[in-house]
């Protein structure tokens, strides 16, 4: 069954934006425009709330405050004013996160799948996607089942790309934790190095993308 | 010049010509006084008996006892009075040969008409004088010493007097200027309080006098400046208040906009060219009422800046989500790299996300089509926002960040809009202390750097 998302939003157009979109991405909506009427509902049911602050009638922190009596369901507030007063005084208040406003569809719902994203696997002990399996305790790296012979440099590479996955880490970040600094190791050694463990991975080697500008990243999704 | 200064250096002007010109005029007088009495004396003693006796005996009237041996009714005058130096006739001839001959200056100065000629030494005059007869005892020559106020050195002492007089005088001025002083260091410490203070309150009167004066007159002024400080920061207030409420009106159309924009595209638009320039058009207007409004918030200074603790990984994050939709529109690829542990400052969040945003944006906006965007967090700290667009030009790169700054060639590359984002990115840096460097490396793009402290 669908996650049940609660919007809270005193503007009717953007309103239905909202709901349009999360629904869209396969949720299911519960939009409220009133504040009153929103204090009273019961956050309960809810794996989510989108919380705008300039509500008329009730201030939106006020809402806030009064869900954070019962639940500790993420809110994420729906802010306009260029101050940073309302995201400190939300935070402090207990929202989540916040998005300020005027915002593309697409950022509001990254927002929410951030929040409502499930650990798929834990980092720590290694990944399984694709054909790959990474186990990093066992320091052991499987393509299609066949192990593939890694040096020791080549394997710490995967690791500490597979323990972000999906986030660019920068080529100096990679040196200094990977390279020995005995060994005078630099950007071009390392590169070397990230071209032989792509050949070793084979078809897989597609998961290590070079990102412009920055170094290197590990895609961890299904479908790459 | 100090006020202590000025008097002291004033009043010694003005007293030392003065004492001395009185000095000179003293000695003077005294000296004339005593040339005239010196001839009268002279003349009723000739007449009495010396000129008889001159005219008869010279040589009795020589080694008389005109001024050796004095008694009343002798020829000359007695000694206190002087000595005859000498008698002569119309011709400056000496009566006698042990008289010397007269002295040039004297001879010179009778012989020009005068009656009577004076010549001063430090310590005696000799008066030459011209009696009142003809004949061979008509030029009479007294000697006789300087006492009194026609002495020099009574004249040195009485420079002396005068002198010490003055500074006694100005050293009671000086003392007498000391609490009038230090009034004037009271007030100007109370003005400069008041000054700092926002002109608030008043500076204290003392007295019924021009400091008094002073006083009241800068609290006069105060009050006017307070009146003006308080209509333009009502003023202020109002214009901020209509800033924010509009922006606050303004940014929630503008979000349905983008919203329908974003429909538009899903609806497979996403070819249609006017639907991606109407996505950046709006995207754009977001950042301008954005910028305008930070804009608003620096220009009114440090009270509207508030800073607290943030973490510059999760800002970095939120300003690539937030200008990720638009760098997909516009095919240029918007990637970003933060360390694992948060990177934690103080700092006005706001402002900064709208730093960050805008140099994002340029190197989005500013970019073709498959060009990239890297904006890169580092702990320390230092992010760097770094495109491979067409760069800005070594000569423009110092100027970039002036309010109207816009490039050389703005308008195919850097159009409207550039100078205040980048006029707001330089300031928040500078607010919050943070040095930002623009390079335009050699393989080409833009590579913005901010660094600052952690923590």
């Amino acid at each position: 069954m669908a996650e049940r998302i609660l919007v809270v939003e005193d503007d009717a157009q953007l309103g239905r934006q909202i709901v349009e979109q999360l629904e869209r991405a396969g949720w299911a909506v519960k939009w409220i425009d009133d504040g009153d009427v929103a204090a009273r509902e019961d956050p309960a049911p809810y794996a989510l709330v989108i919380l705008d602050l300039m509500l008329p009638g009730t201030y939106g922190l006020d809402v806030l405050k009064r869900y954070r009596k019962t639940s500790d369901v993420p809110v994420l507030i729906l802010t306009a004013r260029d101050h940073p007063a309302d995201r400190v005084r939300g935070l402090e208040l207990g929202a989540d996160d916040y998005v300020t406003k005027p915002f593309w569809p697409e950022e509001l719902v990254a927002r929410v799948k951030a929040r409502l994203r499930r650990p798929v696997m834990t980092r720590a002990e290694g990944v399984v996607v694709g054909a790959l399996r990474v186990d990093l305790s066992a320091r052991v790296a499987e393509v299609a089942g066949a192990p593939v012979e890694l040096t020791k440099v080549e394997f710490d590479l995967l690791a500490e790309l597979v323990r972000r996955p999906n986030q660019a880490i920068t080529r100096d970040a990679l040196v200094d934790r990977v390279l020995d600094p005995e060994r005078m190791g630099n950007a071009r050694t390392l590169d070397v190095h990230m071209s032989r463990l792509r050949k070793k991975l084979g078809v897989e080697s597609k998961r290590i993308a070079t990102v412009w500008g920055i170094g290197y990243r590990f895609d961890a999704s299904e479908d790459a | 010049m100090r006020l202590r200064a000025r008097l002291a250096l004033t009043l010694l002007a003005l007293a030392v010509p003065i004492v001395g010109g009185f000095a000179l005029y003293t000695t003077w007088n005294a000296r004339r006084a005593l040339v005239n009495a010196t001839y009268e004396a002279t003349v009723e003693r000739m007449e009495a008996r010396g000129r008889e006796i001159c005219e008869e005996r010279p040589e009795a009237f020589v080694r008389g006892p005109v001024g050796r041996r004095p008694r009343p009714g002798a020829l000359g005058p007695g000694r206190r009075f002087g000595r005859i130096l000498g008698v002569y006739d119309e011709l400056y001839t000496p009566r006698s040969p042990e008289f010397a001959p007269l002295d040039a200056p004297l001879r010179a100065a009778l012989a020009a008409g005068e009656s009577v000629a004076a010549d001063f030494a430090a310590a005696r005059v000799r008066v030459a004088m011209r009696m009142p007869w003809d004949g061979p005892c008509s030029v009479v020559v007294v000697e006789r010493p300087l006492t009194g106020p026609a002495a020099s050195e009574s004249a040195l002492g009485t420079v002396e007097f005068a002198l010490s007089a003055v500074v006694l005088t100005v050293l009671a001025a000086l003392v007498a200027l000391g609490p009038v002083v230090r009034r004037i260091r009271r007030l100007e410490a109370a003005v400069r309080g008041q000054a700092s203070g926002g002109y608030e309150g008043d500076v204290p009167v003392e007295g019924k006098d021009e400091v008094a004066d002073l006083a009241r007159a800068f609290n006069d002024a105060s009050a006017q400046i307070r009146l003006r400080l308080e209509e333009v920061s009502a003023r202020d207030r109002a214009l901020t208040e209509f800033l924010q409420s509009t922006t606050h009106d303004v940014m929630v159309p503008l979000t349905v906009l983008q919203g329908h924009l974003s429909e538009l595209r899903a609806r497979g638009g996403d070819d249609e060219p006017t639907v991606r320039a109407a996505m950046e058009e709006a995207h754009y207007l977001g950042a301008l009422v954005k910028n305008l409004s930070a804009a608003a918030r620096l220009d009114a200074g440090e009270p509207m800046i508030k800073r607290h603790e943030l973490d510059l990984g999760e800002l970095v994050e939120r300003v690539v989500a937030r200008h990720a939709p638009i760098a997909k529109t516009r095919g240029v690829a918007l990637n970003h790299a933060v360390p694992e542990a948060p990177v934690r400052v103080r700092a006005d969040s706001t402002l900064l996300e709208q730093m960050v945003g805008n140099l994002v944006h340029n190197a989005i906006r500013y970019n073709e089509e498959g060009g990239h965007v890297a904006v890169i967090l580092e702990p320390g700290f230092t992010i760097v926002v770094k495109d491979d667009g067409p760069g800005i030009p070594e000569e423009e790169l110092a100027r970039v960040g002036e309010r109207e700054f816009r490039g050389g060639d703005a308008r195919q590359r850097r159009p409207t809009g550039l100078g205040l984002g980048l006029h707001i990115v330089r300031d928040v840096a500078e607010r919050h202390g943070y040095a930002l460097t623009f390079e335009s490396p050699e393989e080409g793009g833009l590579t913005v750097t901010i660094r600052g402290v952690e923590g």
